[in-house]
């Protein structure tokens, strides 16, 4: 095919990055184009969260190069990392703890250049998908439970209007009718409004399910990559991330 | 409360300000048994262990911890360090608690404190190298080495517990807790972050920490380990109990179904089964 492939949004070189003497990543090659959900599989420990902290600088890439729209940001600070709309709903939750939920979702918004109206509109949005947050806007984020907190991080990466959300086990601790109506949100998105998503998921199954494209990684390499669809069947797939064992 | 009862939850309520997270929940859990307690988030599964472990006063209720011999304690009166010490509950923590920067084996020897501490006549007998303190001292190592082993992590025990991936510092807090020798072991979602061959071993620990004559009540959202290994489940929403069974009467009972694995039965069949 010689037509010409569109510039991916998201495009990952040969990127190493390493913490002091261990090696995270060994050259990952990855790219996300606008408009797709890309999955990102693999075992505990094998890399995946570095990789989407690695796109904002930490830890820096030792090798290799990340460029977001065309632009080089291998060495761009953090804070104007996120200022190109990059937006991450981390691990863990890091939500801000003594805030309100709407004060922590103002702070996704602050990010953006959005009129006062664009700003309702979004949170109406947000807890039209999570109408637990509505019930508990004036409550602090510490208080809420862990789940809520994570309905939270993603709700705040979504105030943020992202070019690209990242989102690092989003199903984590979640009920499993959330996990799906999370899923099914993101399908929705993607679909009406053309959000790009790179999603890092335990769930591989759902994962996989959901998104148009897939990459495995396995202890800081990209062993395998193609259409979610396609490595759902594989059987290596299969065995290693999709079955506990007791059904084979 | 029948003699085969470990724990027993009477008439238990926790409000914050306004909010009642937990209400009047009353529930038993057997002893030598896996209870599972799940339900929507929020739903008060988190308060409800707080409470058990001290790390909240209840605002009304009982909770009456039972041990093999006989004893029995009133947690809910206890201080939260006399519970752990004495009552022997032992928890791990939705949000990872362990010491990051200490070793490994290090975080498992911490658990230990209080067992050597009383070894080393509060440290004097240790300075002067009593062989008690000496034999106090190897026991717990070999305690430490036995659950590194168990949870697969002997050859990492002297890295920092802050470099181990999710999933593996999961399993660091369960073997800090089993150090302690737990009468009851309360675990917070300990399958959270783990993929499907990951949860399988999870199940597999939690079955051989069972059998090893440890209680175990266990929050968790992943239906394929609660599915396995539950003896019987205590579904909460809003704070009150909805329903409470084994697992083939949970599966089935339509009020879970509606408030916790969706309406929809093929998508709530799957989540059950816990495959494609």
């Amino acid at each position: 095919m010689t037509t010409a492939a569109p510039q991916p949004l998201l495009a990952i070189r040969g990127l190493r990055a390493a913490y002091g003497k261990i090696a995270a990543l060994k050259g990952v090659d990855l790219e996300v184009r606008a408009g797709e959900i890309v999955a990102l599989i693999g075992a505990n420990g094998a890399g995946k969260s570095t990789l989407m902290m690695t796109v904002f600088g930490q830890p820096r890439a030792r090798d290799g190069h990340i460029a977001f729209d065309g632009r080089d940001i291998t060495h761009l600070p953090t804070h104007l990392i996120a200022r190109l709309r990059i937006a991450q709903a981390p691990e863990g939750r890091r939500i801000f703890p003594r805030m309100t939920v709407a004060e922590n979702l103002k702070m996704g918004a602050d990010a953006t250049e959005a009129s006062e109206a664009e700003h309702a509109a979004d949170l109406e949005r947000v807890l039209e998908l999570f109408p637990r947050l509505k019930e508990r806007l004036t409550q602090r984020g510490g208080t809420l439970s862990g789940g809520e907190q994570q309905m939270l991080a993603i709700g705040r990466a979504l105030m943020m209007r992202p070019r690209l959300l990242m989102l690092d086990e989003p199903s984590l601790g979640l009920a499993p009718l959330i996990t799906r109506q999370i899923f099914d949100a993101i399908r929705t998105l993607n679909r009406r409004d053309g959000l790009t998503v790179l999603i890092v998921e335990q769930n591989a199954n759902q994962a996989l399910r959901l998104a148009h494209r897939g990459y495995v990684m396995v202890n800081g390499e990209i062993t395998l990559a193609g259409a979610g669809a396609e490595l759902l069947q594989r059987p290596e797939i299969r065995a290693a991330y999709l079955e506990g064992g007791r059904h084979a | 409360m029948t003699g085969a009862d470990i724990l027993e939850v009477t008439h238990l309520s926790m409000t914050f300000g306004g909010i009642r997270a937990v209400n009047d929940l009353s529930f038993t859990a057997t002893r030598g048994a896996i209870t599972a307690l799940i339900g929507p988030n929020g739903a008060g599964k988190t308060t409800v262990f707080n409470c058990i472990t001290g790390f909240y006063k209840p605002t009304a209720g009982m909770i009456r911890l039972v041990h093999a011999d006989g004893r029995d304690f009133l947690l809910e009166r206890l201080f939260d360090f006399r519970i752990a010490k004495r009552a022997k509950v032992a928890r791990t923590f939705q949000n990872i608690r362990l010491f990051s920067g200490m070793t490994l084996l290090e975080n498992l020897m911490v658990a230990q404190h209080n067992p050597l501490m009383r070894a080393s006549g509060f440290t004097v007998l240790g300075l002067l190298g009593a062989p008690r303190y000496r034999a106090a001292e190897r026991a717990a190592i070999e305690r430490a080495r036995h659950w590194l082993d168990r949870i697969g992590l002997t050859a990492r025990a002297d890295d920092a517990a802050g470099n181990l991936p999710y999933g593996d510092q999961r399993r660091l807090e369960i073997a800090r807790a089993m150090c302690t020798e737990p009468a009851l072991l309360c675990l917070d979602e300990p399958a959270a972050g783990l993929n499907a061959r990951e949860s399988e071993a999870l199940s597999e620990l939690l079955l051989s920490i069972r059998a090893g004559g440890t209680s175990l009540l266990l929050i968790e959202h992943d239906m394929s380990v609660v599915m396995e290994i539950s003896d019987r489940i205590v579904v909460l929403d809003h704070g009150v109990k909805i329903a409470d069974g084994t697992p083939r009467e949970i599966r089935d009972d339509p009020k879970v179904i509606a408030a916790y694995l969706g309406s929809d039965e093929e998508f709530a069949r799957a989540e059950m089964e816990g495959s494609a």
